[in-house]
């Protein structure tokens, strides 16, 4: 199982403030994922749930301790190298969307390819439309667009690079049920159509359930670690 | 690339207001610092075309000098640098009778192919001549002449050759007599050589070949502008007769002590720097506030993985993509003024041949493309900068929240004025107060170009209105005309001069004049005639000898009680003076009654004048002719002696070489003083007759001064208008920034009148301030200036309270119309 390991958090430690004013978000934890594998990670508001998705994202430095994503120690990449890496590796997909209001949907779609100087192959982006259901509304600028769309187009922009992991941040935070609904499905259907490993952070049990593993977090630290036999997508 | 690129020009049609209230800007600015170089460029040209029309296109030209001095010069070519030189050698002299008793004859010179080219000839009619037998002439010939020269005309001269003396060298000898005919081929505007020339008209010919004898006259032009007035100097040491083309050289650019061109060009360069200034303060403000606004998406882009490399770029090509619309814009926009506005000087033309051309010069087109994309660049780069710092943590943890910085607490603890001041005000107001405090650094770039736009305005307008108020005072108000001869005109006998007024009186349009002349005299120390204290004196009594006609003239003798036939022949004597002796006291001069005989000695000829009255009552109007409210006064330091312009006329006072001595001059108050002059011109024609028409000249310096005020004026409005476009910018951005902090406002009830309440009495406040901080600190500079000028001319301090309430109310309406907000 070792060489299947995609990611690799060791001893990470994340403090905030000094001496009496310290406050631990992160409290050395460790745990690896699996290539494929579909990660909830749960925890109640101020577990440091969200901190840890940063710090792998690698949008927040951890303050030690180390995590491997595909072979690379991210803790020791600048910000440009970080945000190179990222655009090739990881796939973020955030509670408020946070979509360009000035592109179109299969323009923010593609967007990470733009940057990377790479043209998008125009088959799959049609597919990856497709599967998002967001045929109709490829040239819509996303405040033409529902939350769970908007979400939608997020998703895309998070899988258009193949990433290796995908995380995501609270996806259904801001959505109805039944928009929270069609997202996990979505995310689940990239995960066992794609193999896509994601990470997902959420404080709600019922969705955390729907992934294979899941992950609790309180006070900073891994209180639980199992795999659910009941999952619905196995 | 491509992505950055079109993100930079989405982001740019998704903010229209901004995007054209920033174009406007960089536009105007743009235009303004091509129209400045772009002037200032053709003024310098059209300098130069005017000054090598008029003067010469020399820089050192020596006269009078002979072959061996020319030798020495040439030989020195390489060592000094010289580009070129032209020679150009008199021939002689011929008899020529003409209508004009001065000029004598026709003098010939000869000028090499360069001469011809560079010497100042400006042909009205025909060509350059091409040998020795044809010659060009001056129109100032043509119309003095008793017969008809036109071009094609045969004309034959005695010439008497003349060559440069082996004794003295500036002395010239005579050398034969040589009969020629020469063919007119072309008629020039005088030039400056005939018009300096005392005794003869000049015909210019072709050199063909040089005769050693003959006096030359070389031009040279150095091929280093800057080695000229040495070299200029060194030739004057060892050779003499040189003069340097002073101005030619300033306007080519060279180092000299003259300072116009410098300070035009300082003047455009301070123009330019404030623009460049403001310039930089709109577009700088306009992308910090399009930063600030999109600080999500740059957040969102670095989360996806953009480098802040490529964001920075992206921010960048914002800048780029206006600069590509802005500039090709400016700089027609620029060159358009220019045109119009060259027009506009040509149309009211102070100096007679000066024409302001337009020339179009890439450099300096160049110049101010380069010059505005430094601003623009300059304004985009530190924002481009915030932008790629935007973590992408900013965005995830969506803590939107404004951060303010803490008042002081202490301050307003400690002041309980402040306190007592904040409960007695609304709500609306005491937030408007909070924000405006809060938000400082946002307001200060629309802060500051508001202030700068009315220091200008106050500044201008000032210097506008003490120009009028010096212009006024530059000139008399009693008469219009001025008119006398040149100290030069000592050929013209006295009596010629006076009996020239006399004609001049018999003409239209002159509503009153006034001809005087001046003597200086002395009585002779006589027990008869002095009274005791001025015989006492011990010396020879001064006295001067007033001669008058005209209206201030009848005027005067009807204050003595006389009429013109009681004066007739006669003289009225003022019998007080004081003397450099007796300075304080006034002493009778003489015991000569009315009918009496004094004998006065002028330019040691003795003449004797009747008395017709003695009085005490000094002409004072009379020495002002028609300016009866002038300041000056009549000292009376001399006893002085009235006499008519009758018998003035029988005063012999030809060849004086005192200038003072029949110094005459005709001061006219005309009703069409222009038609005056020209009719002058056309019936006296008497080149050495100096009109000054005031009234032109008034006319002129207003026009000049009008057409200067249009383009400060104008400059003033397109820097208010960057200034308001900077205003717009901000508060747009302000209130889309704050959009979040509206709904909550609303969101505890708030109503929709409170808020725009609220953001009315911020931005009414704001200006306010900022338009309180402007008109101090222009009046604070326009009462320095008064200061300076008031040192020289006497000026009243003037306050431009239209301008200030029109600046006021524009900026004050543009900030409250900009404060709209849509619900």
């Amino acid at each position: 199982m070792e060489n299947n390991v995609i990611l690799k958090c060791e001893n990470l430690v994340k403090k905030y403030g000094e001496k009496e004013a310290e406050v631990y978000a992160l409290d050395n934890v460790s745990f690896s994922v699996s290539k494929g594998e579909f990660v909830a990670i749960i925890g109640a508001s101020g577990s440091g749930k969200s901190t840890l998705l940063h710090i792998i994202g690698g949008v927040d430095k951890p303050t030690s301790g180390s995590i491997i994503i595909n072979g690379t120690d991210i803790t020791k990449l600048d910000n440009d190298k970080m945000a190179i890496f990222r655009r090739k590796n990881i796939g973020i997909i955030y509670q408020f969307y946070n979509l360009l209001p000035i592109l179109n949907v299969k323009e923010n779609i593609t967007l990470p390819c733009e940057l990377d100087g790479i043209k998008p192959n125009n088959e799959e982006v049609k597919e990856l439309i497709k599967t998002l259901g967001l045929e109709e509304r490829k040239t819509h600028l996303p405040n033409q667009l529902s939350g769970g769309q908007q979400q939608r187009v997020a998703i895309g922009r998070a899988l258009v690079n193949n990433p290796a992991i995908i995380l995501a941040d609270e996806p259904t935070g801001n959505l109805d049920s039944k928009s929270s609904e069609e997202i996990i499905k979505l995310l689940k259907l990239s995960n066992e159509k794609y193999k896509q490993t994601i990470l997902l952070v959420t404080h709600d049990e019922k969705i955390a359930n729907e992934a294979e593993r899941v992950i609790e977090i309180k006070d900073g630290k891994i209180v639980k670690d199992e795999k659910i036999s009941n999952s619905k997508g196995k | 690339m491509k992505v950055i690129y079109s993100l930079a020009k989405k982001n740019l049609k998704q903010n229209k207001k901004r995007t054209i209230a920033t174009s406007i800007g960089i536009i105007f600015s743009v235009m303004l610092i091509c129209f400045i170089s772009t002037l200032l460029v053709s003024f310098q040209s059209s300098m130069l075309t005017y000054i090598k029309e008029t003067i010469g296109n020399y820089h050192i030209m020596v006269v009078n000098t002979n072959a061996e001095e020319v030798e020495l010069i040439k030989n020195k070519k390489e060592q000094a640098g010289i580009q070129s030189i032209a020679i150009s050698q008199t021939i002689g002299a011929a008899d020529y009778e003409t209508k004009r008793d001065s000029k004598l004859g026709i003098q010939v010179e000869a000028y090499d192919d360069l001469a011809l080219q560079n010497r100042a000839i400006k042909l009205l009619e025909g060509r350059l001549p091409e040998n020795k037998n044809e010659i060009v002439i001056s129109d100032f010939l043509v119309s003095n002449a008793n017969e008809n020269l036109t071009v094609g005309t045969k004309i034959t001269l005695n010439v008497e050759k003349v060559k440069v003396s082996d004794k003295y060298k500036d002395l010239l000898e005579p050398d034969g007599e040589e009969k020629a005919t020469y063919t007119i081929v072309g008629i020039s505007k005088q030039t400056n050589e005939e018009a300096e020339n005392q005794r003869a008209y000049i015909a210019i010919t072709k050199l063909e070949k040089i005769e050693e004898q003959r006096p030359y006259i070389i031009t040279i032009l150095m091929n280093n502008i800057n080695n000229a007035d040495a070299f200029g100097n060194v030739l004057q040491e060892t050779i003499g007769n040189v003069s340097v083309n002073d101005s030619l050289l300033m306007w080519q650019g060279a180092q000299t002590e003259l300072m116009d061109k410098k300070q035009i060009e300082l003047l455009g360069l301070a123009i330019i720097i404030v623009v460049t200034c403001i310039s930089i303060l709109l577009i700088r403000n306009s992308f910090r506030m399009s930063i600030l606004e999109r600080k999500k998406d740059f957040g969102t882009l670095a989360s996806i993985g953009a480098t802040s490399k490529q964001i920075k770029k992206s921010v960048i090509l914002e800048g780029i993509i206006y600069a590509c619309i802005s500039i090709p814009i400016g700089i027609i926009l620029g060159i358009g003024i220019v045109l119009i506005g060259i027009s506009g000087i040509n149309a009211i033309s102070v100096e007679k041949g000066f024409t302001l051309q337009f020339v179009f010069s890439p450099i300096t087109i160049l110049v101010s493309v380069i010059i505005s994309i430094i601003t623009i660049y300059i304004s985009c780069i530190k924002p481009a900068k915030d932008a790629s710092k935007v973590a992408p943590m900013e965005v995830i943890r969506q803590n939107q929240e404004i951060y303010i910085k803490q008042l002081k607490h202490g301050k307003i603890k400690d002041n309980k004025k402040y306190k007592e001041k904040n409960d007695k005000r609304k709500i609306e107001e005491s937030l408007a107060v909070k924000n405006l405090k809060r938000n400082r650094k946002k307001y200060l770039s629309a802060t500051i170009s508001i202030v700068i736009s009315i220091v200008l305005l106050i500044i201008t307008t000032s210097t506008v209105n003490y120009i009028f108020q010096i212009t006024d005072e530059m000139y008399p108000n009693k008469y219009n005309i001025d008119t006398s001869f040149y100290s030069d005109a000592f050929d013209i006998p006295y009596k010629e001069k006076i009996e020239t007024f006399e004609q001049i009186s018999q003409l239209d349009n002159i509503e009153k004049y006034s001809i005087y002349t001046f003597f200086t005299g002395k009585i002779k120390r006589d027990r008869n005639v002095l009274t005791n204290e001025a015989y006492n004196l011990n010396c020879d009594i001064n006295i001067s000898i007033y001669s008058a006609e005209g209206t201030a003239f009848n005027k005067y003798l009807e204050e003595l009680g006389l009429n013109y036939f009681d004066v007739l022949n006669k003289a009225i004597l003022v019998n007080n003076f004081k003397t450099s002796y007796t300075s304080v006291e006034e002493i009778q001069l003489t015991n000569l009654k009315e009918g009496e005989k004094i004998q006065v000695n002028i330019r040691d000829k003795d003449y004797t004048f009747e008395i017709a009255k003695v009085t005490d009552k000094y002409p004072e109007k009379l020495l002002q002719t028609l300016d009866e409210n002038s300041s000056m006064k009549m000292t009376g330091i001399n006893a002085v002696l009235i006499i008519p312009m009758e018998v003035a006329k029988t005063i012999d006072v030809e060849n004086s070489k005192i200038v003072i001595d029949g110094m005459t001059n005709m001061r006219i108050n005309s009703s069409n003083p222009n038609k005056l002059e020209e009719d002058i011109e056309k019936y006296i024609n008497e080149p050495k007759l100096n009109i000054i028409n005031y009234s032109k000249m008034k006319e002129d310096r207003e026009n000049m001064t009008n057409l200067i005020s249009i383009f400060a004026y104008g400059l003033i409005i397109i820097i208010g208008v960057i200034g308001l476009t900077n205003i717009i910018n901000t508060i747009t951005t302000n209130i889309n920034e704050r959009k979040g902090e509206f709904k909550i406002l609303s969101s505890i009830g708030m109503t929709s009148k409170q808020l725009k309440k609220m953001l009315r009495y911020e931005s009414i406040l704001y200006s306010i301030k900022a338009v309180l901080i402007g008109v101090i600190i222009g009046l604070l500079i326009a009462f320095i200036m008064y200061l300076i000028f008031s040192n020289s001319y006497e000026l009243t301090f003037y306050i431009p309270i239209i301008q200030i309430i029109i600046a006021c109310i524009s900026v004050i309406s543009v900030t409250y119309m900009g404060a709209r907000v849509k619900k």
